[in-house]
C-alpha cells in the first residue's frame, strides 16, 4: 500500500523535470562531456543503493511496540529533503512487506510534517534539522538515517556513506538506545563503524 | 587343516565354532560396514548442508548491505573444518561475493557460476554442497562448498578396527570353545577310548561310563549293550570251541583205539592162522606113519603120541576162541561152588606141571597152611591160575624159578606167581592186560599163543569179584601176579565130599550116543565100547526113540541139531517114556550160551556139553553115576590151558 502525499508529488514532479532538462540540455549541448555523464550515472546508481538499504534496514531494527497504532500497521519513511531516494525506495518498496507490514514512503522538506515516523531519512541539505529530529526520537523513537559523508553526525543513528567501491554505513549505538530502538547484532556485523553507547 | 580335523572330533568341533564365528563376524562387518559407510555419507551430507545453512544465515546481512569482507570473514570461520577445502559466496546475479580457500588446496578450481538449487554432489573423494540463500522470498544468492570425502580412508581405518575386532573376537571365540568343548568331547572320548581298548585287548568286560543324558548318552548305552551282547556271545562261542574241541578229542581217541583194537584183530587173525596151521603138518604125517604096514610099533606109539599133542593143542586153540567170543559178547559166566583154594591150585599145578618141566623151569609151589575156602568155579579158576603159570614158564628163559603162592593177607586170599624171567616194562603194565596183546613179538614162536590168556584170566578173576594185578621191577628182572579173592567161611557137610564111589566109576553102563555126525557117533562108541560099556548109536530122533525105549538106557548122550525130531523133542519124549524116565540126559551142541542152557535144561537135560566132546568129558559124567542131581554149568572141561 502506498501513500503519496500531494505536495511531495509536485515536488518530485519538478525535480524529475529539473534532471530532465538538466539531462537534455547537457546531451545537446555538451553530449561529448563523458565525465559528467559517469557522475550522473554513479549518482543515480548510489540512490538507488541507499534505496535499497533503507529498506533493509526495517529487516535489522526492531521498535517499541507503541511505534505501531495496530499490527498491521505499516512502516512509515519519512524522506527530509531527500526526494531523489524516494522515487527509488517506491519502486522497490512497492507489493513488498517486511514482517507482515507493508511500508509507507513520505518525502517532505519541512520537518514539522513529519507525522509518526519510524524511519526519518535525513538529506544532506536538511542535517540542520538533525537536533530537533534527535529529541523528537527520543520521545517517538524512530530511526534517524543521514548520508554525510564524513561519518556519524550528532542525533544521527545510521549513517550512510560512500566508501571506495560501495556504500557502507556507520552506526551509533548510543543513539538507537537513546531513540529507544534495537539494531540487530547482524547489521552490526557488516557496519563500517559502530560507536559503541557510551556508559553513563 | 582339514586333514587334522578329520582325525579328532574336537579339532573338527573348533573348527565348527571358529568357522561359525568367523563367519558371523565377517557377516556382522560387511552390514556394519555398509550402515556406518551410509551413516558416513548422510552426516557428511548433513553436516556440509548444515554449514552451509549457516553460512547462508550468516552471510546474509554482507550480502543485503554488499560487504564482502564480512562475507569473507563469515567464510574463513570454516577453517576450524579442515575437511572443507573451499567454499565459496555467491550473488544473487551469479558473481563470486567471497571466497574461503584451504591453504593446501589453493589448486582447487573455483565454480563461475553457481547452481541454481540446493543440491549434493559426491565426485570421488569430493563433495559438492550448494545452498541457496533466500531472504523474504528474495534469493540473495548462492553458498558453495566444497570437502574432502574421505571414504576409502574411512572404509581403511574401518576395516582396521573390524580386523582388529574379528581376531580378538576369534581369540576370544577360541578360548571359550576350548573351554566348553569338554562338555561335548568328554563322553565322546570316553566311548572311544573304551573302544580302543576292546580293540586291542579283546576285552569285552570293559564298559564306557555315561556322563550325559543326551544323543551321547544313547550311544554310550547302545554301546555297553553291544558289548554285552558281543562278549556273551564270544563266551558261547569259547564254551562251543572248547566243547568242540573235547569232542574231537575224544571221536580222535576213540578213532585210535578203533584202529588199534582193528589192529589187533588182524594180528589175532594172522596169529590165528598160523596156530591152527602149525598142528596140521605132524597130524598128517603121523597119519602117513600109521598107514605104512610096516611101521615100527613103538614109532607108531610115539607118532599117536605127536598126533594126540598137536590135536589137544588144536582143541586148546579152539577152546580160547571160543572164550574170546564169549568175552567179546558178555556170555562168559561162571557158576560158583565154595571150594577150598588149595585144590584148585592143585588142579592148576596138575595142569601146568608137563609144560613148566619142558621148558626146563623149577616150580616152588607154597600152599596155605590151612584150608582157605572161597566162593569160585574150580573150573575157571584153575583155568585162571594155570594160565598164570604157563604164562611165566613161556616168558622166563630155560632154567629159571618160578614161586606159585597161596595165603592169606587180611581177609584177601591172595594167589601169586612169580618168576625171574624177562619182566615188564612199566608201559606194558596195564597193556598186557588187553585182548590180543603179546608182550614180545621177538620171542621164538614155539609157546606162542592167541594172546587172549591174560585178559581172559583178568575177567575171569573179576567176575569172581576178585582182582589180579601184575607188577615187574621193569625189563629183566622178573614180573609177578596176584589174584586176589574174597575169603569164604568153611562149608557146613565138608565131610561129604569124598563120597569116591569108585565102585561105579569101574561100573559098566547102557550107553545111547545120538548124533548127525555119523563119524563121531562111531568113534566115540567104539571108545566107550572098549572101555566095556554097552554102547547104541542113532543118527536121528525118531530112530534114536524106539532104541532108547527098547534098550533103556542109562545115560543119552543127544545132539541138539538134528534132522525131523530134534534133541530137545527127544528128551522131552524120553523124559515121559517110564523106560527112559530115570535116564541121564546130556545135551550136546555147539551152542554154549545160556539161553542154549536154559532151553536144554528145560527139556529136560541133566547135563549141557559144547562141541567138541572129548572122551573125558563123557567119561566125567559117567563117574557122577544117574543119580538126578541139578547139573550146574560144566562148560567144557580143560585138559590143557593156553599161556
Amino acid at each position: 500500500m502506498l501513500t503519496v502525499c500531494d505536495q511531495t508529488t509536485s515536488l518530485s514532479c519538478r525535480r524529475r523535470w529539473l534532471t530532465c532538462l538538466v539531462y537534455l540540455v547537457a546531451l545537446i549541448v555538451c553530449g561529448s562531456i563523458s565525465a559528467t555523464q559517469a557522475e550522473n550515472v554513479a549518482n543515480a546508481a548510489e540512490t538507488q543503493i541507499k534505496a535499497a538499504m533503507l529498506f533493509k534496514f526495517l529487516d535489522y531494527t526492531e521498535w517499541p511496540a507503541t511505534a505501531f497504532a495496530e499490527p498491521q500497521s505499516p512502516y512509515r519513511i519519512w524522506l527530509l529533503d531527500a526526494s531523489d531516494v524516494g522515487k527509488e525506495l517506491r519502486a522497490i518498496a512497492r507489493d513488498r512487506n517486511i514482517k507482515g507490514r507493508a511500508i509507507s514512503v513520505f518525502k517532505t522538506r519541512f520537518i514539522e510534517r513529519i507525522d509518526n515516523p519510524h524511519i526519518v531519512f535525513v538529506g544532506r541539505d536538511a542535517e540542520h534539522h538533525l537536533p530537533h529530529l534527535a529529541r523528537l526520537a527520543e520521545q517517538q523513537a524512530f530511526l534517524i538515517v543521514t548520508e554525510n559523508s564524513q561519518g556519524l553526525v550528532p542525533g544521527s543513528t545510521i549513517n550512510l556513506r560512500l566508501l571506495e567501491d560501495r556504500v557502507g554505513f556507520d552506526v551509533s549505538l548510543s543513539g538507537a538506545h537513546r531513540n529507544n530502538l534495537k539494531l540487530s547484532a547482524r547489521l552490526l556485523s557488516v557496519a563500517s563503524t559502530v560507536e559503541q553507547e557510551t556508559l553513563p | 587343516m582339514m586333514r587334522i580335523a578329520k582325525r579328532s572330533i574336537s579339532n573338527r568341533l573348533m573348527l565348527v565354532i571358529m568357522a561359525t564365528t568367523l563367519t558371523a563376524l565377517v557377516a556382522y562387518a560387511v552390514v556394519m560396514l555398509a550402515y556406518d559407510l551410509n551413516t558416513y555419507r548422510d552426516s557428511i551430507i548433513k553436516d556440509l548442508t548444515t554449514q552451509a545453512n549457516i553460512i547462508a544465515e550468516v552471510s546474509t546481512p554482507a550480502l543485503e548491505f554488499n560487504d564482502p569482507v564480512t562475507g569473507k570473514e563469515n567464510l574463513d570461520l570454516l577453517r576450524t573444518r579442515p575437511m572443507i577445502l573451499r567454499a565459496v559466496l555467491y550473488t544473487d546475479d551469479g558473481a563470486i561475493f567471497a571466497e574461503y580457500s584451504n591453504d593446501g588446496e589453493l589448486a582447487i578450481a573455483t565454480p563461475q557460476r553457481p547452481q541454481t538449487t540446493n543440491q549434493q554432489i559426491i565426485d570421488g573423494n569430493r563433495i559438492h554442497v550448494w545452498q541457496r540463500i533466500v531472504k523474504n522470498g528474495v534469493s540473495l544468492g548462492a553458498v558453495y562448498i566444497h570437502a574432502r570425502y574421505e571414504l576409502g580412508a574411512r572404509l581403511a581405518g574401518y576395516a582396521i578396527i573390524l580386523c582388529g575386532v574379528l581376531i580378538a573376537s576369534l581369540g576370544l571365540a577360541l578360548l571359550v570353545a576350548t573351554w566348553l568343548r569338554g562338555a561335548v568331547t568328554k563322553p565322546i572320548f570316553a566311548v572311544t577310548n573304551v573302544a580302543r581298548q576292546v580293540m586291542q585287548s579283546r576285552d569285552f568286560s570293559l564298559r564306557a561310563q555315561k556322563f550325559t543324558e543326551d544323543e551321547i548318552g544313547v550311544l554310550v548305552d547302545a554301546f555297553n549293550d553291544m558289548l554285552s551282547e558281543v562278549e556273551r556271545r564270544a563266551r558261547a562261542l569259547e564254551a562251543s570251541n572248547q566243547s568242540l574241541e573235547h569232542e574231537m578229542g575224544e571221536r580222535q581217541a576213540a578213532e585210535d583205539a578203533l584202529r588199534l583194537a582193528d589192529r589187533r584183530k588182524d594180528e589175532f587173525l594172522a596169529t590165528l592162522a598160523h596156530e591152527l596151521r602149525n598142528p596140521l603138518a605132524p597130524l598128517i604125517n603121523g597119519l602117513h606113519i600109521l598107514r605104512a604096514k610096516d611101521t615100527n610099533p613103538a614109532i607108531a606109539a610115539n607118532a599117536q603120541s605127536v598126533m594126540e599133542r598137536q590135536l589137544k593143542q588144536m582143541v586148546r586153540l579152539v577152546d580160547d576162541l571160543l572164550d574170546v567170543s564169549r568175552i567179546t559178547t558178555g556170555k562168559l559166566t561162571i557158576s560158583k561152588t565154595r571150594i577150598d583154594v588149595q585144590s584148585i591150585m592143585r588142579d592148576a599145578v596138575e595142569a601146568s606141571r608137563g609144560f613148566i618141566e619142558n621148558c626146563g623151569h623149577q616150580l616152588n609151589v607154597t600152599m596155605p597152611d590151612e584150608l582157605l575156602y572161597i566162593d569160585a568155579d574150580p573150573i575157571r579158576l584153575a583155568q585162571v591160575f594155570s594160565n598164570l603159570l604157563n604164562n611165566a614158564a613161556k616168558y622166563t628163559n630155560r632154567g629159571g624159578l618160578i614161586n606159585f603162592t597161596g595165603q592169606l593177607l587180611d581177609d584177601k586170599v591172595v594167589v601169586e606167581v612169580t618168576d625171574n624171567g624177562i619182566g615188564l616194562a612199566p608201559d606194558m603194565l596195564d597193556n598186557i592186560f588187553h585182548m590180543f596183546t603179546q608182550v614180545d613179538q621177538t620171542l621164538e614162536r614155539t609157546h606162542a599163543g592167541l594172546g587172549v590168556g591174560l585178559a581172559l584170566a583178568k575177567r575171569l578173576v573179576e567176575l569172581h569179584g576178585g582182582q589180579l594185578v601184575a607188577h615187574s621191577g621193569g625189563p629183566g628182572l622178573g614180573s609177578s601176579f596176584r589174584v586176589y579173592l574174597t575169603c569164604a567161611s568153611a562149608p557146613a557137610e565138608q565131610a561129604d565130599q569124598s563120597p569116591g564111589p569108585v565102585a561105579q566109576k569101574q561100573s559098566l553102563r547102557r550107553i545111547l550116543l545120538v548124533d548127525d555126525n555119523v563119524d563121531y557117533v562111531a568113534t566115540m562108541a567104539t571108545l566107550l565100547s572098549a572101555l566095556g560099556h554097552d554102547v547104541r548109536t542113532a543118527h536121528e530122533g525118531s530112530t534114536a526113540q524106539h532104541i532108547a525105549r527098547n534098550f533103556m538106557p542109562e545115560f543119552a548122550f543127544l545132539d541138539i541139531g538134528m534132522p525131523g525130531l530134534n534133541g530137545y523133542d527127544l528128551a522131552r519124549l524120553l523124559r515121559q517114556f517110564p523106560e527112559t524116565r530115570q535116564c541121564v540126559l546130556v545135551a550136546v551142541t555147539g551152542w554154549g550160551q545160556e539161553k542154549d542152557r536154559d532151553l536144554s535144561r528145560r527139556a529136560g537135560f541133566n547135563h549141557h556139553l559144547v562141541k567138541p566132546v572129548e572122551l573125558a568129558q563123557i567119561l566125567a559124567i559117567l563117574e557122577q553115576g544117574t543119580a538126578l542131581v541139578t547139573d550146574t554149568d560144566d562148560g567144557h572141561r580143560r585138559t590143557h590151558h593156553s599161556h
